[in-house]
C-alpha cells in the first residue's frame, strides 16, 4: 500500500503514521478470516497463541499477559483494580495524564504522593528514591520514557533498588513511549507493565498490552465467552481484564508488530539515533529555540522537545509548521507535572518525534521550516 | 467575508480561544491583506513555501494561507473574537469602497 500524503509526519509520540506494512498485512489477514467463536478457554486459541508470543518476547508468564483496548484502560485497570483504601501510592512526575488523572481520583480515599526522583537533566536522584521506599508504598508508578523529551529512565536499576529496599511495594511501569523502541524484557521484574500498539510499534490503535503478575479487581464486568450462567463479577476469573468483544485484528497486528520491532530493534535504533543527531545538529544553530533534555541521541528515544524563545510559544510555531505541511505536536503533551519541573507551567513545548520510516530529507525540511520561522519570529515577537 | 468553521478553547490553555475558517480573497486578495491588517495595528510578515501571512497584535494572532484558509489564536474570549472579525470585515468593506 502506498501513502500519498504530502505531509511530513513527525508526531510518532502521539501515534504513528503511516502504520507499518507488517501491521496492515496482519490486520487485513485477521479481518479476512472468520473470528473464533469461543475464544479464551482453549489453550490453542488464536488469542492464547498471541498471549504466548508476547510472553516469550517480554520473558514473562503467559497467564500474566492481557490484551486491553488502550494503554489508558490498562493503566486505569491497574490503578483502580489494585489499590485499596488507605493505601499509599507514589507516582513520578514524568507521568502522563493517563496515570495522573486516575491517581487523582484515588486521592479521595488513599494517600497519594507525587514527586520527582530525577533532576532536570533527567538523572536519577537515588536518595529521593530511597526516601520513598522508606515509606513502603503499596504502589509505585513509573514512566519508562518521557513522552515530552524522549529521555530513557533507568528503570531496570530503579526496580531492583525498590524491590531490595521495599519488597512489599508493587511497581507499575508505563511503557507507552518505549514499546517498539527499547527492549522491554528488562522491565520484567515490575509487577505491572502497560503499553499501546499504535505508537512506536507502528501498529493500529485499539489494542494494548497489560502485564500483571497480580490479580486485579476488574475495571469493567461483562462477558468472556464462557461460564455464561455465572452472573457474579469477574473478580475471581482468570480473564478479569478481558471482557466483551476484543479487537482481534488490532491485537493480531500489535503482536506481529511487537515481534517485528524486537527483531529489528538494533537496526531501527541506529536509524532513529541518526535522525535525532541530524535534527539536534540542525536545531542547535537556530535562534529562538532551546533544547529541553539531553543534548545528544544517547539515553533517549526519537522524541525531541524544544522550548520556543523570543516571547513566542508553541502556539505560534506549530501552526506555521502545519502550514508547511509538517505535523508535530505543540503543547503540554498531557504531562503537566514534567513541564512544571522544567519551569514551563504556562508554556508548552514543540515536540518532534520520529519513526524508523522517517527520512533524513524529512528531518532537513523540518529544520529549514524552523529556520524560516526563526528568521521572522525575531521580528514578530520583539 | 470571514466564515469560521471551528471555534474552540485552545487545547492546553483554557483561557484562550482559537478559530479556523476561510477568508473570501475575492474581496481583498492575499497580498492585499498585508495593508489591511497593518492598518488594524497588526505586525505582518510573509514567510514559508507555500507562502503564508502571519499577523500579530497583542490580542490576536492570524495565519492566512493563499487558499483563504485562516486561523486565529491567542484570543481571550469568543466575544473578543467576534469583535476582531467585525473589525477586519468592516475595514475590508471600507477599503473596497475606497478602491471603487
Amino acid at each position: 500500500m502506498k501513502f500519498f500524503s504530502e505531509e511530513i509526519y513527525l508526531n510518532y509520540a502521539s501515534t504513528s503514521f503511516p502504520k507499518s506494512k507488517i501491521a496492515l498485512k496482519s490486520f487485513y489477514k485477521s479481518i479476512s478470516n472468520p473470528p473464533e467463536g469461543s475464544r479464551q478457554n482453549k489453550s490453542n486459541s488464536i488469542i492464547n497463541n498471541l498471549r504466548k508470543r508476547v510472553a516469550s518476547i517480554l520473558k514473562v508468564q503467559d497467564e500474566h499477559v492481557f490484551f486491553t483496548h488502550s494503554a489508558t484502560i490498562g493503566l486505569n485497570q491497574v490503578i483502580k483494580g489494585f489499590v485499596k483504601k488507605k493505601n499509599l501510592i507514589f507516582i513520578d512526575n514524568r507521568s502522563h495524564n493517563a496515570l495522573i488523572r486516575p491517581w487523582r481520583v484515588l486521592a479521595e480515599h488513599c494517600e497519594c504522593n507525587i514527586g520527582s526522583i530525577y533532576n532536570e537533566e533527567d538523572q536519577l536522584i537515588e536518595s529521593k528514591l530511597k526516601d520513598i521506599t522508606l515509606l513502603s508504598p503499596q504502589l509505585l508508578c513509573l514512566t519508562h520514557v518521557s513522552n515530552v523529551n524522549g529521555s530513557i529512565y533507568p528503570l531496570e536499576k530503579i526496580i531492583d533498588l525498590v524491590k531490595s529496599l521495599s519488597p512489599s511495594t508493587s511497581i507499575l511501569v508505563d511503557a507507552s513511549q518505549s514499546a517498539g523502541a527499547l527492549d522491554l524484557s528488562i522491565l520484567n521484574k515490575a509487577d505491572f507493565i502497560v503499553f499501546p500498539s499504535h505508537k512506536h510499534l507502528h501498529s493500529l490503535p485499539g489494542a494494548a498490552i497489560l502485564i500483571t503478575k497480580k490479580k486485579l479487581k476488574p475495571l469493567i464486568d461483562g462477558g468472556t465467552g464462557e461460564n455464561s450462567f455465572a452472573e457474579e463479577s469477574l473478580s475471581s476469573h482468570e480473564l478479569f481484564a478481558e471482557v466483551g468483544t476484543m479487537n482481534f485484528p488490532a491485537i493480531q497486528a500489535m503482536v506481529d508488530s511487537l515481534e517485528y520491532a524486537t527483531l529489528k530493534m538494533e537496526t531501527h535504533r541506529k536509524l532513529e539515533k541518526n535522525l535525532v543527531d541530524q535534527f539536534l545538529d540542525g536545531v542547535s544553530q537556530i535562534e529562538g529555540l532551546e533544547l529541553i533534555g539531553k543534548r545528544s541521541s544517547e539515553g533517549r528515544v526519537a522524541i525531541v522537545a524544544l522550548k520556543p524563545l523570543f516571547g513566542s510559544s508553541e502556539l505560534h510555531w506549530a501552526p506555521f509548521l502545519q502550514s508547511q505541511k509538517i505535523i508535530i505536536r505543540g503543547g503540554v503533551h498531557c504531562s503537566p507535572l514534567h513541564h512544571q519541573q522544567l519551569g514551563l507551567s504556562r508554556q508548552g513545548t514543540l515536540r518532534f518525534s520520529f519513526g524508523w520510516n522517517t527520512t533524513s530529507e524529512q528531518i532537513e525540511k523540518a529544520i529549514q521550516a524552523l529556520k524560516e520561522f526563526s528568521r521572522v519570529g525575531r521580528m514578530i515577537f520583539k | 467575508m470571514i466564515d469560521l468553521t471551528m471555534i474552540k478553547t485552545c487545547a492546553d490553555y483554557s483561557d484562550s480561544i482559537q478559530a479556523e475558517g476561510f477568508i473570501n480573497l475575492e474581496m481583498v486578495p492575499f497580498l492585499g491583506m498585508e495593508n489591511l491588517l497593518k492598518s488594524l495595528q497588526f505586525s505582518v510578515f510573509f514567510l514559508g513555501e507555500p507562502q503564508i501571512l502571519i499577523g500579530r497584535r497583542p490580542d490576536c494572532s492570524i495565519i492566512l494561507h493563499q487558499t483563504g484558509l485562516v486561523s486565529l489564536s491567542e484570543v481571550c474570549s469568543e466575544e473578543k473574537l467576534s469583535s476582531i472579525i467585525q473589525e477586519i470585515e468592516l475595514h475590508a468593506k471600507k477599503s473596497v469602497c475606497t478602491s471603487i
